[in-house]
């Protein structure tokens, strides 16, 4: 079955993308002023206004998807090579149980900084004068989401290498045993680069306060 | 993203490719003294006593041959009934090679008047099409190639190269050239709508391949009719050499005048340095093999694929030299046909 992004349909989208910006963009352009002009403080502040939960929730979001989508990416690419190897050497699969489990490890951290994340959201009201929320909550926001997406992302990679290496420790330890653990070393530190992404996510989330002004 | 489809055939190859017999078996069967022996020792590695348990004793070089002929064919259909394109259509193109075999001895067969069970036992299971037991038991040259020409995938490589008319023994080995050449370059085509690194892999092995081809046919041809001018149509339109060793090919008369333009390419240097004519053809098997095990190093590519099916034939070819061998009692040769590369990295 071919997918939906191939070479025919890619241009087409892509085009389909461009109209769409510049119909935004033309928009909220100046009536008054020159003709093709752009007001980019307007922009500027549909930006700036945008609900800072929405950003939280979108932080939460790509922590957690992102993670797991690695995860599962590894271990597609780890288990297929581990089954076909299996068939002629299954003394392996008990083994290599363990790259499986160290792709899991990496949607793990992916829900425990969306547990942590999303411990930090709570209710602040408007400003009752302007409608706006207080700039530490905006900041909060922007914090939350920077955190998701920094482990989101961190732990994609993460899940993807894990897999990759996997999938050559399978067929390693299948030709020869010994190679087993000099492979395991490897893939440990392929899984550190994911906690990498959790303590920079941490360390970014510990300034995000959530607190009524 | 290659781990989606064909994750599993590989990994399923390269278990089948750890199973071969390595430089140690063919050594310890080196030293057997009956095919009995020879038997006991294939049973004691635990894939091939399936296949053994059947047969009986006096043992026959066939016997053994034909087991391991089973397995990889068992091996080969296995995978091929996992595989998704582009894979299968991969693993369709080695079969096309054993398929222009397969019709070449048919048409041999034929020509010389052999029964068709003779012929149909030589085919290899692998390259069988529908159509050729009832060609071969109908026994008619030309119904064959009509059928050929309609049925089979090779009917494109055919097409208006030959007639019905001109088969002889000679035009045989000529349209089996023709084939082969047509087969390879189609095959190039394919490789390169694949992936970057199959493409890279598979545009080495099958250069190599073309060399071989070119070299074949220029040796072979030496003492017939076969005019250069024919010889230059024959030569693929790729390979290391390509395009200027192969006119100089087509202009050599002697082995020592190929080994000449040979020893210019550095990668087929050591082999042309050596002495014997026969020695050419061994020396560029094991380099194609070298290049084989190369490819198996990496991953996440369809030249496994191909390296694979390299190895099915040279371990059949082995065990038949093998078995051949121990059944004459001419153990002091057995080193000249017996192609070893130690499969394990």
């Amino acid at each position: 079955m071919p997918g939906i992004l191939n070479e025919r349909s890619i241009p087409v989208l892509a085009a389909l993308w461009t109209l769409t910006l510049v119909l935004i963009v033309r928009g909220t352009r100046v009536e008054e002023g020159s003709a093709l002009g752009i007001d980019w403080a307007r922009l500027w502040l549909l930006f700036t206004r945008i609900n800072p939960y929405f950003f939280s929730a979108l932080g939460i979001a790509a922590a957690v998807g992102l993670s797991v989508a690695g995860a599962a990416w590894g271990i597609f690419i780890t288990g297929s090579t581990l089954l076909g190897a299996a068939v002629h050497v299954p003394r392996i699969t008990s083994k290599n149980l363990i790259s499986v489990i160290f792709c899991e490890a990496v949607a793990i951290y992916g829900v425990i900084i969306a547990i942590i994340l999303s411990t930090k959201l709570s209710d602040v009201p408007r400003d009752p004068d302007t409608g706006a929320y207080h700039p530490s909550t905006m900041m909060a926001g922007y914090a939350v989401f920077a955190s998701g997406l920094t482990c989101g992302l961190a732990n994609l990679v993460c899940g993807i290498c894990v897999g990759v290496v996997g999938s050559s420790c399978a067929l390693a330890d299948a030709a020869n045993p010994a190679l087993f653990v000099k492979i395991l070393v490897i893939e440990i530190f392929g899984s550190a680069l994911g906690l990498f992404g959790v303590i920079v996510a941490i360390i970014l989330s510990s300034n995000a306060v959530f607190e009524k002004v | 993203m290659f781990n989606r489809k064909h994750g599993f055939s590989e990994a399923f190859v390269r278990g089948c490719h750890s199973k071969r017999l390595s430089k140690r078996d063919y050594e310890e069967l080196g030293r057997c003294d009956s095919l009995e022996d020879v038997k006991t020792y294939l049973e004691s590695i635990s894939d091939y006593s399936d296949y053994l348990r059947n047969v009986q004793p006096p043992v026959k070089p066939e016997d053994i041959v034909a087991c391991c002929k089973r397995r990889h064919v068992k091996e080969f259909n296995t995978c091929q009934h996992q595989a998704s394109p582009p894979l299968s259509t991969f693993l369709e193109y080695l079969t096309y090679g054993h398929m222009i075999d397969n019709l070449m001895l048919a048409l041999n067969g034929m020509l010389h008047g052999r029964s068709s069970e003779e012929i149909l036992d030589k085919c290899s299971p692998i390259g069988l099409f529908d159509s050729l037991p009832s060609v071969v038991i109908s026994g008619n040259v030309q119904e064959l190639y009509r059928l050929v020409l309609v049925d089979t995938p090779l009917a494109k490589y055919l097409s208006g190269a030959v007639s019905a008319a001109d088969l002889d023994e000679l035009n045989v080995e000529l349209i089996r050239n023709v084939l082969y050449k047509e087969y390879l370059q189609d095959f190039m085509k394919f490789c390169s709508t694949l992936d970057l690194r199959t493409n890279e892999l598979m545009k080495n092995l099958l250069d190599l391949e073309a060399d071989r081809h070119a070299i074949r046919i220029t040796v072979n041809s030496f003492g017939t009719e076969l005019s250069k001018s024919v010889r230059t149509t024959l030569y693929t339109n790729f390979g290391t050499m390509h395009p200027d060793g192969f006119v100089r090919l087509a202009t050599c008369e002697t082995v020592d005048e190929v080994k000449q333009v040979l020893v210019t390419y550095p990668g087929f240097h050591e082999v042309a340095a050596k002495d014997d004519a026969h020695d050419v053809d061994r020396g560029l098997r094991i380099l194609e093999l070298e290049s084989c095990q190369r490819v198996l190093a990496e991953q996440f590519n369809l030249a496994a694929f191909y390296a694979f099916s390299k190895f099915q034939e040279n371990e059949l070819s082995n065990l038949m030299w093998l078995t051949e061998c121990i059944a004459q009692r001419q153990k002091s040769s057995l080193g000249e046909g017996l192609i070893c590369i130690d499969t394990h990295l």
